[in-house]
């Protein structure tokens, strides 16, 4: 797998599950916060 | 505030998972990397990222909204949000959803049935994919027995309601669809000569953002792949609990469907271009349509792979659980409808799973039939989402979004009303885009609603359905139960439990 194939793919999967991350990291807050 | 529902789901996680289940389906998995890798890779995943943010999320947002505040069904959600006047677009969206369920059961059927036989070892080094699919698709009495199969399982997890039923069943088969489709995925991109299919999933083919033809085709899988529009979010929400975050909540499911979609294109596509003996070949399966590449192209390859007699099932496991999940949010958008006017729930399951059962029938018999229906339906949930978008306006743009924003951790800005008011817009392309490939398609005969994929079926059959809910507009307002809309949050909900 070349350099330029693993960068797009840290790119998309990993964007997006940063994206993610970032949604539930909310979620996550928020149930936290709950009683 | 909105009144507390009879059912309701567990938690937040619960809800989130019924909705990713609704949304992840067998387009996912065949589909998805067939349009991506046809249409310019990475260049046809930032257009879908550009689709998620501009329909799919706004409309996931207006669905979640109009549901758990009217806590109706889509019927008596557009009659409280749009008018007595306009209770007919609920009902429209609501048959056409209902109109895929009746397709959709066959297909779950189909995943289901070669899950069975790919346990059994059928699919080994001789096998031929062409000719073992011809052989069930032209036996009706095997395709209407899984098609059975497939409507009384969801019929009975329906009727046993939002936590017995869905929730129970959700909560297993989500993660371990997840499971499947991760551990297959690893496996394909550990194969030699993955590399390929992964390249033409993820690197970008820039000259192709500059085609309408791309963002056409990244829209419409966007508009059908997270189920925005469909219908089904506005029918999950009926069960939210207080103070859901709509907002947050919409963001996690439509980005969770497209990642779905990433981890199935890596499977279907690295497997492919490592298993093929040319790359030919697999350009070809990726050529052959949904149908042809899964039930085909890939039992063929398959079946060469060492691993097969685990792979094989294992694959076939992520599809019937991706079929059935989105096929359960279905049934349940029909049943809970039809509780609305005040059939209790195990009796508007059974008459949901028999209605599913019958209908299905044609589709079952004749794939010509299922191709249509599955085009005309298809086409007519854009107008779904076109209607959803103008109830938000009617109700208020700007009105809604304050009351989105004050139950959400996350703050909706101006870009949501601004997406909202552009819908009607990205609708009329994408559909006149439709009408002119449908136009194209048949030059000669396009009107001629005997046709497959004509402007004439399409037509015809929208106008039998707008001519039904249109007449029938002023009876079902009346019949609907009343909900916290127009009842007030006072008074303890009617209507079926």
């Amino acid at each position: 797998m070349d350099a330029e194939l693993i960068f797009w793919i840290l790119f998309f999967v990993g964007g997006y599950l940063l994206i993610l991350g970032y949604f539930l990291r909310i979620a996550l807050r928020r149930k936290a916060e709950e009683p | 505030m909105a009144e507390r529902p009879k059912e309701q789901w567990g938690s937040r996680v619960a809800i989130l998972i019924a909705a990713v289940s609704m949304a992840v389906g067998t387009g996912n998995i065949w589909r998805f990397p067939r349009v991506a890798a046809e249409w310019g890779g990475g260049a046809f995943l930032i257009a879908v990222t550009v689709g998620l943010v501009i329909w799919a999320i706004p409309l996931l947002m207006s669905e979640f909204f109009m549901g758990s505040r009217s806590r109706l069904g889509n019927i008596g959600a557009f009659r409280d949000f749009m008018g007595p006047r306009n209770t007919w677009a609920g009902a429209f969206m609501a048959f056409v959803t209902v109109g895929i369920m009746f397709y959709y059961a066959v297909v779950a059927g189909w995943c289901v049935r070669y899950f069975v036989v790919s346990l059994t070892g059928a699919i080994q080094p001789g096998i031929n994919g062409q000719a073992y699919w011809d052989g069930f698709i032209g036996n009706p009495l095997e395709t209407i027995a899984f098609h059975a199969v497939a409507v009384g399982f969801s019929a009975w997890v329906v009727y046993r309601g939002i936590k017995g039923g869905l929730e129970r069943i959700l909560k297993i088969f989500l993660p371990a669809l997840l499971f499947i489709l991760i551990v297959l995925a690893a496996r394909a991109v550990t194969l030699p000569g993955s590399e390929e299919g992964l390249r033409y999933l993820f690197v970008p083919d820039w000259a192709s953002l500059t085609s309408g033809r791309l963002w056409l085709e990244a829209f419409t899988q966007v508009a059908w792949s997270t189920g925005a529009g469909w219908g089904l979010m506005m029918v999950y929400a009926v069960y939210a609990r207080e103070k859901e975050d709509i907002a947050v909540n919409s963001c996690i499911i439509a980005f969770s469907d497209v990642l779905v979609g990433f981890i199935a294109a890596a499977l279907i596509l690295g497997t492919l271009f490592a298993v093929a003996p040319t790359p030919e070949y697999a350009e070809q399966a990726l050529g052959a349509g949904n149908v042809g590449l899964t039930f085909i192209y890939v039992v063929d390859l398959l079946a060469t792979m060492p691993g097969a007699m685990v792979i094989a099932p294992l694959f076939f496991l992520s599809l019937a659980l991706a079929g059935l999940t989105s096929l359960i949010a279905m049934f349940e958008l029909g049943t809970t409808n039809l509780m609305n006017f005040g059939v209790e729930r195990h009796r508007a399951a059974v008459y949901v799973g028999l209605a599913a059962f019958v209908f299905g029938i044609p589709s079952a018999v004749s794939i010509t039939f299922l191709d249509n229906q599955d085009w005309v339906w298809g086409v007519a949930l854009l107008i779904s989402g076109l209607l959803t978008s103008l109830a938000i306006v009617k109700y208020g743009v700007e009105k809604a979004r304050a009351e989105i924003n004050a139950t959400s951790d996350m703050v909706v800005g101006r870009w949501w009303s601004v997406c909202i008011r552009v819908i009607p817009l990205v609708f009329l392309i994408i559909f006149s885009w439709a009408v002119y490939q449908s136009v194209t398609m048949y030059p000669e005969d396009w009107w001629n609603p005997l046709e497959t994929f004509s402007t004439g079926t399409m037509v015809l059959q929208w106008a039998i359905l707008f001519a039904l809910v249109f007449s029938l507009n002023n009876f079902l307002a009346r019949k609907v139960e009343a909900g916290p809309m127009t009842r007030g949050p006072s008074t303890p909900s009617g209507g079926g439990s």
